[in-house]
C-alpha cells in the first residue's frame, strides 16, 4: 500500500477502499498543514481548514479525474480554503493583521551583543522571514510558499495557480526580489 | 543581449539559463559587487525559507477529522437516499401527470357528449313545438271555415 502512488491510492479510494483514503491523509497532512499555516498563521485555524480539505477529499472523491497529479489537486483545494479564510479575515479586520501574527515576546527588539543570544537572533530572523512573507501580495506569497517552502516543481505550481510556466517563473523571480528588498530593509541579511 | 539581469536571478540560481545567458550573467555578476551580493542574498533567502521550522498536526487531528466525516455523513444522509430515489420519484410524477391528463380528456369527452345529447333534445322539443303550432293553425283554419 505504501509503495502505491497518490494516483493509485485515490483510484482505490474512488472504488471504495477507505484504507487508501487514510494513506493519503497520512501522506499529506503535515505538508498541507504547513502550506495552509503560511497563509493564516494560526495553527488551530490551519488544522480546521486542513480538516475541511480532507473532508472535501472524502465527499468529492469523484471530482478528481486522473488527468492531473493528485498533489496539484489537493494543494488547489487547500489553497482555496486558505485564501477564502484570508478574504474573510480581511473583511473582518480593517487594520493590518501582519502585526497580530506574533505574540508580544516575539516582538521584543533583541540585543545581539552577547554570543549567547544566538537563539534570539534566530527567532528574530524567523520572524522577519515570516513578516516579509506575510507582507507580500497574495499571488506572490502563494508562489513563494509553493516553490521555496513546499518545494513543488514549476509544472505543479503552474497547474495549481493556473498560469503558464513562463509567467510562474517570472513571478517567482519578482516575488524573491520583493522579499530581498523587505529583508534588506530589516537589515537581517 | 540581456537588458535586465535582475530578471534572470532565479533562473540562474536554479540553473535554468542556457550557456550563453549563463556566461553573460556571470560576467556581469563578477563585474558588479552589489549585484553579486544580491544574488547570494536571494540564494540564502531561499534556503532560509526552505529551512523554516515545520509544524505537525495535533494528536487529536485524526480523531477530529473522523468525527467531522461522520457528522457530514449524518447531516447529508438524505442526499444519498434522495439520489437513489430520483428515478422512482420522476416515474411517479410522470405517471401522475398522464393519469390527470387522461382523466381531464375523459371529462371533456363526456361533457361534449352530453352537450350534443342536450342539443338533440332541444331540437326535438323545438320540432314538437313547431308540430303543435302547425296542428293548432290547421284546427283554427278548419273552425273558421
Amino acid at each position: 500500500m505504501i509503495d502505491k502512488t497518490d494516483e493509485e491510492l485515490i483510484k482505490d479510494f474512488q472504488e471504495g477502499d477507505i484504507t487508501s483514503y487514510n494513506h493519503l491523509v497520512f501522506r499529506y497532512k503535515d505538508k498541507l498543514l504547513n502550506y495552509i499555516y503560511q497563509f493564516v498563521h494560526d495553527i488551530d485555524l490551519a488544522e480546521d481548514l486542513l480538516q475541511d480539505t480532507f473532508l472535501k477529499l472524502y465527499t468529492h472523491k469523484n471530482s478528481y479525474k486522473n488527468i492531473a497529479k493528485f498533489s496539484t489537486w489537493i494543494y488547489t483545494i487547500a489553497g482555496n480554503f486558505a485564501k477564502t479564510e484570508l478574504r474573510k479575515t480581511k473583511r473582518r479586520k480593517t487594520y493590518s493583521n501582519s502585526e497580530l501574527i506574533y505574540s508580544e515576546d516575539e516582538l521584543v527588539v533583541p540585543d545581539f551583543s552577547n554570543e549567547a543570544d544566538k537563539e534570539i537572533l534566530n527567532k528574530s530572523l524567523k520572524n522577519d522571514l515570516k513578516d516579509c512573507l506575510s507582507k507580500l501580495p497574495l499571488d506572490f506569497r502563494t508562489i513563494i510558499i509553493l516553490r521555496d517552502i513546499q518545494e513543488l516543481s514549476y509544472d505543479e505550481i503552474s497547474i495549481i495557480i493556473e498560469l503558464p510556466l513562463g509567467t510562474v517563473k517570472s513571478r517567482i523571480n519578482r516575488a524573491r526580489l520583493k522579499l530581498y528588498e523587505c529583508l534588506n530593509n530589516k537589515k537581517v541579511l | 543581449m540581456i537588458n535586465n539581469y535582475d530578471d534572470l536571478i532565479s533562473r540562474y540560481i536554479e540553473d535554468d539559463l542556457n550557456k550563453e545567458e549563463t556566461v553573460s550573467f556571470e560576467k556581469y555578476m563578477n563585474s558588479n559587487k552589489e549585484f553579486l551580493k544580491k544574488v547570494n542574498d536571494i540564494k540564502n533567502n531561499i534556503s532560509l525559507y526552505q529551512n523554516l521550522p515545520k509544524i505537525d498536526t495535533s494528536k487529536d487531528f485524526l480523531t477530529n477529522l473522523d468525527s467531522k466525516i461522520n457528522n457530514s455523513e449524518n447531516q447529508f444522509w438524505w442526499i444519498s437516499d434522495f439520489k437513489t430515489a430520483i428515478p422512482f420519484v420522476f416515474s411517479f410524477i410522470i405517471l401522475f401527470f398522464i393519469a390527470v391528463n387522461y382523466g381531464t380528456k375523459d371529462n371533456d369527452y363526456l361533457a361534449t357528449q352530453s352537450k350534443s345529447e342536450q342539443n338533440l333534445i332541444d331540437t326535438k322539443i323545438d320540432s314538437l313545438k313547431n308540430e303543435d303550432f302547425e296542428i293548432t293553425r290547421v284546427n283554427s283554419t278548419k273552425s273558421t271555415k
